[in-house]
Parts: structure tokens; C-alpha cells; sequence
């Protein structure tokens, strides 16, 4: 049987509801895509308004050729998370192109649902979590809108002001539920999506790479990196080098890793599970970086069974972090790394420079070389000229385009962040012969006085150099831009260089303080509830949560417990004991609505009668004897005319039970 | 059924006042609702609407004493009800009764009159009698009471207050005819003309059995239940400050009564309910501040969402 034609006003509903659901996808979904989409929905809205007509298929086909030509161009891999999940934004669209009909339009409200959990496969943040709220209730107000006889007055605001109100109370209804599944569920030890999706999602923050010079202005990325909890004193901010990746390979341009070729096993060596007593540890809980490095101060002597240190002195992970990750580690702030196996070529590597490029740095350090005594001399002469000759710190440096940017920024500009003195120093070094190479990393962090930890946020990027004072001994961090602005390294970057009003206000500080605390205390409790955290959980309930069929029946009794709990008070609810009358009426009321004819609660039985016989019309004498018995039964109190009622029910039944035509 | 039988005369009436008030026929039902539940009617509309000649073609049909009062604010009560007179020969006062002595009284403008008069109407609708120089005097049987009032000019008038509109049963508006009655209307005969030709369809005594069979009619316990639903939900309304009366209530029930009697039913349904709630509610409710819209329309928008039990 075919289902009632959408009214304007339900798919505007269908449309609102949808819309409300793309919108935090948007944050994640390419530009093109997102326009593309919109503009579809734009059309649709448009067209609908003027004539009720689904799009026919020689639209739709190339439109969903082109969905999937873009969902594979861009992504690649077409099932890994974000293809599957652009892929199934772009179907629903396409849903919605041909919905006309009360069933399309709540098959595309549950695939909203869906969509609303996919959202959290890419953000799990407290601030998306409250606002999925939202799309979620506007969802179910929207399948209240499409199933509810049409025919109440006020306008869209009122009307979801009026089932706004039953959807949260259904919602509220649903939380002990929800909670019990949260804590039960059996979870995976790795995300299901883990699936590579292609890099070209590019975090802001720290790369693989450095290109100083090609970004003329570091994009102040406040958002947070990890939260640093220490078990005792922790150390002064300005002693925070979290190390990342090494950068070696230089080709005039752009700084790279260097590549470990042959066995892996060269690159890494076996570090120990945990330090001394007297270094520092400390609890780090990692926002999802879609990278497998592990961050800790520098040295690390102690981290997660999973993680392996590297030849250059960072950690790498077996699997990428997707998630709020939590480890603990141990740093010893004063040690300095060793040098690895192969250390006569990778000291040749650490003095390599390309040819042809910054010709004035080459022969300003190779000047230094031959009037130095020692390493350590030509180290301070380079560290005295940053001091000296007028260069300054800047977030936001003038752009370098020509081929010698070292040159260019040592006797031009003189002005720069981290990675450009980074960068020069570690050039001038190599050309005075002396081993060195880049570490990009974050430096210090922010104390949340609210709750005790410290966050390292994107913008705590840094870059800053190591070099070998003889080629015996081991590599000695030399941060060049502390000589140029002290105060980053002191203050932190979140005060330096930075006189906006957010920055100064301390009323607004506070503010983003508390809301941090309140973002890590969510990932604590919420997001960070993974298999060990469920284990621990039910084993404090005396419940062996690693048997699964011990979670699964005592999930089962739950729900089975909720259920129970939910007739209890839905009966409670009805008033008892019900009219016979009434109860048959109800039931002949639930048949008729099976055929497409739902009673409005407030039609009166001759009316509805009226109204479902014009719908159908070979039911219709059937229908009106219902009704016609009902209404001398229950309004006429005539003890008789149950009798007939039943009797006309079975008519009724009879009738409706042949298909019709 | 004999009931049907008895009802045909009054069905003949309502046809008969159809053929002069084109396109009413909601409205036509719904006076003849009142007066078979014995109530007052109140018309709010603009004039030129019809309101008296639904009014003269009521009396007609129904073969009632007709009479007309002009309320205006310098009319004094006693002009509406009469006067004691003395009468030097027989050295005694004569009563001289006033239009109020009539069996439908059409009070046109009733907000022109001052409290005063108004008062001594609404008195004389309740009791069904007048008292002047403290003897009593009581009105002729049915005794029915259209009035009207203009909603648009209220320069110079004095808005009745709630005590005392609750006394009218039903109220309504007339509005204009729609484009088709309209017309014939234009091309019909003069209406006054017309309804000095009209035939009483039944007597005084007739309807007052009818009154009589409306009052007994049976409303079940699953009716009543749905009357309380309805009144008790414009009580709890955000946009209404003061809801229906337990009078209104009595009221509700008693045209709903009326209704299904002129739909040769025994009981009351939900249906009768719901034809007369709109016109029981919307002159009594006493709505908010901040409330849109008007009585009219938030009773509409009760009936539809209060769920019939």
C-alpha cells in the first residue's frame, strides 16, 4: 500500500532535521563536497516548495555518479571511515531528492540517526557531544511531525516548542538505558575505524615536514594537542621539550625525515619499560593526531609496551591514535640522547648540504669554523649573532620566495619563528662542520589551574635544534630562538607575541580554563571508557566482564529490567480498568491506522469514521457499523450494543484481512 | 423514532431561515442549538451581517414575540423594562411593562448600553423575570435574548464584563457570506419583505417539549468525562488567565444536549461536544497578556489537541 504524500510542512521538517544533522560534518567534509551537497538540498527545497514531484532518474543517476566519483577521487579507499562516511552523507541527499512519501521520509530520518553516531567517529569533543542533542531531537521531532495527523495550527517554532517538549522527555526516558548500554557493551580493543583514510586531511599543527618560509603566517591553532597530568612536582614549563620527529634531510626548501632503510629494527632500539625512581613520570592523554607518534619530554626512559623508541630519541606506536589515547611515561629532563648504530654515516648526514643554495650562510659559518677553537665556541658565535644583529621574533615573518631562503632571512629579514631559526642554525653548524640536525616537537605548556594539569595545545609547536659537540659524545639541544625571544620560552607562546583580547582578558582566560577542565574531564569519564576502563568497572561489581556471555546476560537482564520497569509505569500511566467498549475501539483504531487512516486523538468516532470510509471506500459499511456500535456503546451506555459492536468488528475484520484492489 | 417525528418541525424552521440567510447554515444550526437549550445568544460581528434577520427569522419560524431594543447609552432601565404608573382614578400604580415583555428579544449594540442596563438585562436573562418597585414580574415563556455586539468601534461603549457574558449560552460571529451566497443575496428580493412572509413551523408549546426532551437527553459518564477534558484544559492553558466556569461547564454539556438532539440522537456524542465548544468558550475565556490570537481561535486549538478519552 502506498504511504501518504509528504505535506510542505513535513519536509521542511525532513529537511531541517537533515540539515541540522550535516552540519557538524561539515567540518570534516571537503569544501566542494559540502557545496555540492548543499546546493542539491538548496534545489530540492526550491523545487519542492513549487510542485511536489520526486526528481527523476535522469537527474539523480549522474548525481549519484558524480557523488561516488568525488567520494573515490578524494578519499581513495572507499571503505575506510571518512569514504564511508562522505559516501553515505551523499546517498542520503540523494534520498532526500526522491522522498515524497511519509515511508522515504522516515527511512531518511533513521539513516539521520545513523549519521548523528557517525559524527562521533571524527570529533568526541564535550562541545559536539551536547550539540549532537540537537540534530538528535529535531530528528525524532521530525518523525513525530511525519507520522502525526497533519491539521494543528501554530507555526514551525511552536510546533517544536509543543513536541520538543514529549521528544525530550522520550529522550530523558531512554537515558538509563543509554547508560546501561554505554557501560556494557562489549568494546573493541581497537576502534573499528581504524582503517587508513588518505592523509590529506591535514592537521594543522606538527608534519613530517618543515618548509620555513612557505607559510607567512602560523595560523594561531588553539586547539588542544594533550593534557599532561605529573605524579609530583612537575617541572618549569620552560624545561617541556615534547619531542616528535627528527628532521635531517635537507634539499634547499623542505626539511624531511630521514628514511630507515633496510630492517626496521635499525631504526629502533629497545627501550626500557620504565625509568629510574628519580625521573619524572606522568599521565598523558592524547587527543586523536591520525599519527603514530607517542609525545614525552625529552628523554624519555619510560613509556607503554606498544610504543618504541626510535634511533632519534622519539616514540612511535604500533597503530595510529584515533581516539583519546592515555599513557604513562617517564623522562629524565637532564639526559641527552646517545648516538644510534652507524654513527660515522649518520654524522655525515647531519653535516650534508645541498648544493648551490644560501652561499652567504655557508661562507658565514665556514668563517666561524676556521676562527673557532672548538664546537662549542662556533655554537655560541652563531647563538651571539641571532642576540645581536637585530632579529626578531614574529608569528607572522615576511614571506621568503627566492632560492636562498637561509640567506635571505639571516641578512634580510631577521625575522622568524622557531622553525626559522631552527632552520638557519642548524645550516650555519653544518657549514662550519659541526653535526646537527632539526627536532620538531611541542615546547611547554599550560597549567589548568582548575584542575591541576597542563595542556599543550597546537599552537606550543616548535622547532629547535640538536648538535654533536665532539663526535663522540652525544647530541646537545641547542634552542636558537630562546636567544632571540627569551620570553617564548619562558611565558609560553600563549602570551607571547599575542596582545589580542582574548589573550589579556583574564575573565576570558578563566572562561577557556574551566571549559577545559570540563573537556578533560569528559574524555576521562567518557571517552576514554575503553576495554580495560569496562573491565575494571564491572570487576568492582564483583562481574567478570572478559567472559562475554557474562556481559551479555547480564546485558540481556538490564534491558530486560529496563523493559519491565518502562510496561510498569506506562500502565501505571493508563487509567484502569478500561472500558470494554474503549479497548475494542482502540484495536479496530490501530487496524485502521495499519491501512493508512490514523485517528487523530482528537476525532470523534462518527468523524473519524467518516473519514476513514471516503479513504476506503469498499470498507466503508463495515466502518461506519464500528463506529455506529462504539458510539451507542460507549456514549449510549447501551449494554446491547457491545454485542453488535463485536459483531461488526468481525465484519470489520473479515473485510479488511481480503486484499484489496 | 418518535423523536424524529417530533424534530421535523424545527428541521422545517431551519430550512426555512436558510433560504434567507444564505450560506449560514453553521450558524443557523448552532441559534437554534440555543434556543433548545434555552440559552442567550450573543453575535459579534460588524453590522450588516445578518444578525437581525437571523434574529426576526428565528422569532418567525419558531412563532415567537418579537421584540427589538436599541441599547444606547442614554436608554435607562426602565425604558427596557417599565414603568409603574400612577393611575389617579383608580388611585393605584399600574405597571406598563417595556419591550423586555417579549419571547426573543433582539438587544442590539448591548455594549452601547450602560452597566446599569445591562445589569437589568442580565438580571432578566437569569431569573427569567424583572422586578420593578419590588413586585416581580415574570417574563413570558421561552424567554430568549439574541444580542449583539460590534467588536471593531469600541469608542463609547462599556465592554461587558466577564460575570456577566458568561451568561450567554453560545456566542458567534456571523462574518461575511461567501462569494456564491453573496451574490444571490444581491439578486434576491428585499430580505424584510421575505420575512414578513415566513410561516411559524412550530408553536411555543412545541418547543418548549423539545427544550424539555433536550434537557433529559442521556450523556454518558465517557461524555461528561470528555466536557470535564475540554473545560479543564482551558484552565490549565498558559495562554488563557482565566478559564471556563463550572457554569460554562453546565453550559457546555446543556448545548451539547441540543445539538444531538437536533441530530435525532438519544446521547450525547463527542462530535456534539465538539460543534459547540467553540461557541460556549470563546466570549468567556479571559485570555493573557502575551496571548495570540483570540478566544476563538485558542478553543479551536484546544479541541484539537485535547485527546477524547
Amino acid at each position: 500500500m502506498r504511504s501518504p504524500v509528504l505535506s510542505p510542512r513535513q519536509f521542511d521538517w525532513l529537511l531541517i532535521a537533515f540539515s541540522a544533522t550535516l552540519a557538524p560534518h561539515l567540518m570534516w567534509l571537503p569544501l566542494m563536497y559540502g557545496l555540492m551537497l548543499g546546493s542539491i538540498l538548496v534545489l530540492r527545497y526550491v523545487q519542492r516548495r513549487r510542485y511536489v514531484r520526486a526528481w527523476p532518474g535522469w537527474i539523480k543517476f549522474p548525481l549519484l555518479i558524480a557523488v561516488l566519483v568525488f567520494v573515490v577521487a578524494e578519499f581513495g579507499n572507499p571503505l575506510a571511515r571518512q569514504a564511508g562516511s562522505a559516501a553515505l552523507i551523499g546517498l542520503t541527499v540523494l534520498k532526500l531528492i526522491e522522498s515524497e512519501n511519509q515511508g522515504d521520509g522516515l527511512r531518511a530520518l533513521l539513516v539521520c540517526l545513523f549519521l548523528n553516531s557517525v559524527q562521533f567517529l571524527f570529533d568526541q569533543s564535550l562541545l559536539v557531544t551536547v550539540y549532537m542533542l540537537i540534530p538528535t531531537i529535531l530528528v525524532f521531532v521530525a518523525m513525530n511531525e511525519l507520522v502525526a495527523p497533519p491539521g494543528t495550527s501554530g507555526g514551525i517554532a511552536g510546533e517544536f516548542m509543543r513536541v520538543g517538549k514529549e521528544v525530550v522527555v522520550l529522550l530523558a526516558i531512554a537515558l538509563p538505558l543509554t547508560v546501561f548500554l554505554f557501560l556494557s557493551v562489549p568494546r573493541f580493543e581497537s576502534p573499528l575505524w581504524g582503517t587508513r583514510d588518505n592523509p590529506w586531511e591535514a592537521k594543522t599543527g606538527l608534519s613530517d615536514e618543515m618548509r620555513p618560509g612557505s607559510i607567512t603566517e602560523l595560523l594561531a591553532d588553539d586547539s588542544p594537542v594533550m593534557r599532561v597530568t605529573f605524579d609530583s612536582a612537575p617541572p618549569a614549563t620552560s624545561e617541556m621539550y615534547w619531542r616528535g620527529p627528527v628532521l635531517v634531510n635537507f634539499d634547499g626548501e623542505t626539511w624531511r625525515r630521514r628514511a630507515w632503510r633496510g630492517a626496521t629494527h635499525l631504526g629502533e632500539i629497545a627501550g626500557p619499560q620504565f625509568g629510574g625512581q628519580s625521573d619524572l613520570a606522568y599521565e598523558v592523554m592524547l587527543e586523536p593526531t591520525d599519527r603514530n607518534w607517542v609525545f614525552a619530554l625529552d628523554v624519555a626512559t619510560g613509556f607503554p609496551a606498544d610504543v618504541k623508541q626510535q634511533v632519534e630519541g622519539h616514540l612511535l606506536r604500533a597503530t595510529r591514535t584515533t581516539t583519546v589515547w592515555v599513557y604513562r611515561a617517564a623522562s629524565d629532563l637532564g639526559a641527552s640522547l646517545a648516538q644510534g648504530p652507524a654513527p660515522y654515516m649518520y654524522r655525515r648526514e647531519t653535516l650534508r648540504l645541498p648544493e648551490n643554495f644560501n652561499p652567504q650562510s655557508i661562507a658565514l659559518g665556514q668563517r666561524w669554523a676556521a676562527e673557532a677553537v672548538d664546537r662549542r665556541e662556533i655554537v655560541d658565535r652563531a647563538l651571539q649573532h641571532f642576540r645581536i644583529e637585530n632579529f626578531s621574533y614574529t608569528l607572522t615573518p615576511p614571506r621568503l620566495v627566492g632560492r636562498h631562503r637561509v640567506d635571505e632571512f639571516l641578512f634580510e629579514t631577521r625575522s622568524g619563528f622557531c622553525e626559522h631559526y631552527a632552520q638557519a642554525f642548524v645550516v650555519l653548524m653544518r657549514a662550519a662542520g659541526v653535526p646537527a640536525r632539526v627536532v620538531t616537537g611541542y615546547m611547554g605548556a599550560e597549567r589548568n589551574r582548575s584542575s591541576d594539569y597542563y595542556l599543550v595545545r597546537n599552537r606550543d609547536a616548535h622547532a629547535w635544534a640538536e648538535v654533536l659537540l665532539s663526535d663522540d659524545g652525544l647530541w646537545t639541544r641547542i634552542d636558537p630562538t630562546a636567544a632571540v625571544a627569551p620570553d617564548r620560552i619562558s611565558l609560553g607562546s600563549g602570551r607571547y607575541d599575542d596582545d589580542s583580547f582574548f589573550a589579556r582578558d583574564p575573565w576570558w582566560q578563566a572562561i577557556r580554563m574551566r571549559t577545559d577542565a570540563l573537556q578533560h574531564w569528559f574524555n576521562a569519564m567518557v571517552v576514554r571508557f575503553d576495554t580495560m576502563r569496562q573491565r575494571e568497572f564491572f570487576s568492582d561489581l564483583g562481574i567478570d566482564s572478559s567472559d562475554w556471555r557474562q556481559l551479555g546476560l547480564w546485558m540481556a537482564g538490564g534491558i530486560a529490567v529496563f523493559g519491565l520497569a518502562m510496561s510498569i509505569w506506562m500502565f501505571a500511566r493508563r487509567r484502569m480498568p478500561i472500558d470494554p467498549a474503549l479497548a475494542r475501539y482502540r484495536s479496530f483504531q490501530r487496524r485502521l491506522a495499519k491501512l493508512g487512516v490514523a485517528a487523530r486523538p482528537s476525532e470523534g468516532p462518527l468523524d473519524y469514521a467518516e473519514r476513514a470510509a471516503q479513504q476506503l471506500p469498499s470498507l466503508r459499511d463495515a466502518i461506519l457499523d464500528v463506529s455506529r456500535s462504539y458510539a451507542a456503546a460507549r456514549y449510549a451506555d447501551d449494554a446491547a450494543a457491545l454485542v453488535s459492536l463485536d459483531e461488526a468488528l468481525r465484519r470489520f475484520a473479515g473485510l479488511a484481512r481480503t486484499p484489496r484492489s | 423514532m418518535s423523536a424524529a417525528d417530533d424534530l421535523k418541525p424545527l428541521l422545517a424552521a431551519r430550512d426555512q431561515i436558510n433560504e434567507i440567510l444564505v450560506g449560514k447554515l453553521a450558524e443557523v444550526h448552532l441559534s437554534l442549538v440555543s434556543v433548545l437549550a434555552g440559552g442567550h445568544l450573543l453575535l459579534e460581528d460588524l453590522p450588516g451581517v445578518g444578525k437581525t434577520t437571523l434574529a426576526h427569522a428565528l422569532a418567525a419560524s419558531l412563532d415567537l414575540g418579537f421584540g427589538r431594543v436599541q441599547f444606547t447609552s442614554d436608554l435607562l432601565p426602565a425604558d427596557l423594562v417599565g414603568v409603574s404608573v400612577f393611575d389617579p382614578n383608580a388611585r393605584r400604580f399600574d405597571f406598563h411593562s417595556g419591550p423586555i415583555f417579549t419571547q426573543l428579544l433582539l438587544a442590539d449594540e448591548i455594549n452601547r448600553g450602560t452597566p446599569k442596563l445591562q445589569s437589568a438585562l442580565l438580571e432578566a436573562m437569569a431569573e427569567g423575570q424583572v422586578t420593578v418597585d419590588g413586585v416581580s414580574h415574570t417574563l413570558p415563556k421561552p424567554f430568549i435574548v439574541i444580542a449583539t455586539q460590534n467588536p471593531i468601534e469600541q469608542s463609547g461603549t462599556f465592554a461587558l464584563p466577564e460575570s456577566q457574558l458568561d451568561r450567554f449560552l453560545l456566542s458567534m460571529s456571523l462574518g461575511y457570506p461567501d462569494a456564491t451566497a453573496e451574490k444571490m443575496l444581491l439578486g434576491a428580493r428585499e430580505r424584510r419583505q421575505a420575512i414578513a412572509e415566513l410561516k411559524p413551523k412550530l408553536s411555543a408549546e412545541q418547543l418548549m417539549a423539545l427544550r424539555g426532551k433536550a434537557e433529559n437527553l442521556h450523556a454518558s459518564a465517557a461524555a461528561i468525562e470528555y466536557a470535564y477534558a475540554l473545560i479543564s484544559s482551558t484552565r490549565s492553558d498558559k495562554r488563557v488567565r482565566i478559564g471556563l466556569s463550572p457554569r460554562a461547564g453546565i453550559g457546555l454539556l446543556r448545548a451539547a444536549k441540543a445539538h444531538a438532539l437536533l441530530a435525532a440522537r438519544t446521547h450525547v456524542l463527542p462530535e456534539d461536544l465538539q460543534a459547540v465548544f467553540v461557541a460556549v468558550a470563546r466570549h468567556r475565556l479571559v485570555l493573557a497578556a502575551d496571548a495570540s490570537g483570540d478566544g476563538a481561535s485558542i478553543s479551536r486549538d484546544l479541541l484539537a489537541h485535547v485527546p477524547i478519552p
